[in-house]
């Protein structure tokens, strides 16, 4: 469901995305001199855009599968899950897609963006919800560590770690995006 | 009985054949799905097979390691089935047998145990698995199938997956395609078949009164076709029986599907219900297993609970009803033994409250993928769990009263073992 929600995310904001090209400000609204280097082209714009958000979709894969494959192997080999290792696959995948996000703003190079600028305005969108994921990894860990004595005990509090980190990763993705799309924006004369 | 030199050079082949193991068995293209035979008695068999030649047709049996072959003519029904209840056999004894046509075509060894005499205190062992869906690995079978110690192997349901299918061919293709793999025909072969039924046989988590009665009169043939069970004289629909080892075990094998009603709060009728207290209190037995498809035991975990409506949880009033008979008549000996989860298990009941001294295992899966749960039984209730797939074997010794229960994986190791003193 997280691989789903993720690239289902990312995949509807690129539609939505390259459909609508960002409407260039009018003249009047413009305060300052653009930022960038020189004038992009359509194509250019388009381009970091697109190339933007495939980026993020590959790195949601990416993500994905390093939550996933630390539980797989360790149930490969005892025959049952073992709810710690699963937190660690979490944190993993959560750290990782986190991180990842940051660099992902080097394809505004595309565009000639200012990259400190995209990453700074995405931080800005997408703070709360890779807060929100940290939380859910702390939950969900908690819950593992009750489970891990008790059968059942910590299950609740690994099923609402378990839904928060769902919805913080698909907002975090969106937010990301929206975010980088508006600092690059902000730029555009 | 006449023994004819083709008898005996029936008899002396199969006789060879099965000493060499299953490894050998090599149906023939007139006997597709291979033999099996199920529901052992002291002095009977039910043997099985599926022929598709037009000569006349013959079983032969003979106890293993002698040339008394014993040859029976067999009528299989028009679809070529064949479902024979032999009788007049020395209990407590191995048979091997095979059918054979009169073009002279043969069919694979099986082989069997005869139940001990009802008087009788043998230890017994019993293999048991579950939950075995074409497309996955059925190593686990074929493992199973290389023994020839086992008295009996139960099936526990799921042994087939036909959710899609409404008319009997539909149900008979499914049969038939998890029976024409090697590894089912193997165990078929190699020790008598005691199964009941769960959902997928028919249709996902159904009841009687939410399965279509077409759709269910036609998985049932196809379940009676396919399955070497002995059938009630009475009623030859019913699936619930005993199958008895001397007074070493009693096997309770329960249908928790065709009798359950939804709408009624009803898990099993309330004749079966009757005929297991009844069973369970007069059994002289020192071991009795109750064969439920569905678990039990207690499951009242967030990750589990949302399908509490499809096992007897779900139907508190006849959970507590008869595990407060076990618990209030003081009844010794019960294991209930469960399948469907996807995962092997070991533990008690209930924390609290009826069937909290009670145990239950659960066996398989024999081939199916494991639980997706992200968190196994254990303690305080579960002293044990695995999603690896498996069978089960339960020792029974009586001079002890202990069963040892042990789950094996598809390479023959052991994944855990525990006995209990019940």
């Amino acid at each position: 469901m997280r691989t789903l929600g993720g690239l289902l995310s990312s995949f509807l904001l690129a539609c939505v995305l390259s459909a609508a090209n960002p409407t260039p400000l009018a003249p009047s609204e413009v305060a300052e001199p653009s930022p960038l280097l020189a004038q992009p082209t359509r194509a250019q714009r388009a381009g970091a855009q697109a190339t933007f958000i495939a980026a993020f979709a590959a790195s949601n894969a990416v993500a994905a599968a390093l939550a996933y494959v630390p539980p797989r192997v360790q149930f490969d080999r005892a025959g049952r899950p073992d709810p710690l290792v699963t937190t660690g696959g979490l944190l993993l995948g959560a750290l990782a897609q986190v991180a990842l996000a940051p660099l992902l703003a080097e394809a505004y190079r595309i565009g000639d963006a200012d990259l400190a600028q995209v990453r700074r305005t995405m931080w800005q969108w997408s703070r709360w919800p890779a807060l929100g994921a940290a939380v859910a990894v702390l939950l969900f860990g908690a819950g593992a560590l009750l489970e891990r004595n008790d059968f059942g005990r910590g299950q609740g509090l690994m099923i609402g770690g378990a839904a928060l980190l769902a919805v913080s990763w698909v907002t975090f993705d969106v937010t990301a995006i929206i975010g980088a799309n508006r600092g690059y924006r902000e730029q555009l004369p | 009985m006449s023994l004819s030199r083709r008898d005996l050079s029936l008899g002396l082949a199969a006789a060879a054949l099965t000493r060499c193991g299953p490894a050998t068995l090599s149906p023939t293209g007139v006997f597709p799905l291979g033999v099996a035979s199920g529901d052992p008695a002291p002095q009977g068999i039910v043997l099985w097979t599926r022929y598709t030649g037009a000569a006349p047709l013959s079983v032969a049996l003979w106890p293993a390691g002698t040339n008394d072959v014993r040859t029976l003519s067999v009528t299989p029904d028009a679809n070529g089935f064949v479902s024979l209840d032999v009788g007049a056999l020395q209990s407590a004894t191995d048979y091997g047998f095979a059918f054979r046509d009169a073009a002279e075509q043969q069919s694979a060894v099986g082989r069997f145990r005869t139940a001990p005499d009802l008087q009788a205190r043998p230890v017994v062992t019993i293999g048991a698995t579950c939950c075995t869906k074409y497309g996955n690995a059925f190593d686990v079978l074929a493992r199973a199938g290389q023994r020839s110690d086992l008295d009996a192997f139960l099936l526990l349901g799921d042994t087939i997956y036909a959710d899609g299918a409404h008319t009997v061919e539909d149900f008979r293709g499914k049969w038939q395609e998890a029976f024409l793999l090697p590894e089912y025909q193997a165990l078929k072969a190699s020790t008598a078949l005691v199964a009941t039924w769960d959902d997928h046989e028919f249709n996902n988590d159904w009841a009687r009164d939410t399965l279509d009665p077409g759709r269910f009169t036609a998985g049932s043939t196809a379940w009676f076709e396919h399955i070497p069970m002995r059938r009630n004289p009475d009623l030859s629909t019913r699936v619930w029986r005993r199958v008895r080892f001397g007074t070493t075990a009693e096997v309770f094998v329960l249908d928790c599907r065709s009798e359950r009603y939804r709408s009624k709060g009803q898990y099993i009728s309330p004749a079966q219900l009757d005929w297991l207290k009844r069973g369970l209190s007069s059994s002289p037995c020192t071991f009795k297993l109750i064969m439920s498809s569905v678990p039990i035991s207690q499951f009242a975990v967030p990750f589990f609970e949302p399908f509490s409506y499809d096992r007897w949880e779900g139907f508190p009033v006849q959970r507590t009803d008869i595990l407060t008979h076990i618990d209030d008549a003081g009844i010794p000996g019960v294991l209930w033994v469960a399948g469907d989860f996807h995962l092997a298990c070991a533990g008690r009941v209930s924390l609290d409250g009826p069937g909290r001294n009670a145990v239950e295992v659960l066996v398989g899966p024999g081939g199916q993928v494991p639980n997706a749960s992200p968190s196994y039984p254990s303690a305080p209730q579960f002293e044990w769990s695995s999603g690896i797939n498996n069978y089960t074997e339960f020792s029974l010794d009586p001079s002890t009263g202990r069963a040892k229960v042990t789950w094996i994986d598809a390479s023959g190791a052991v994944l855990y073992t525990q006995t209990y003193a019940l």
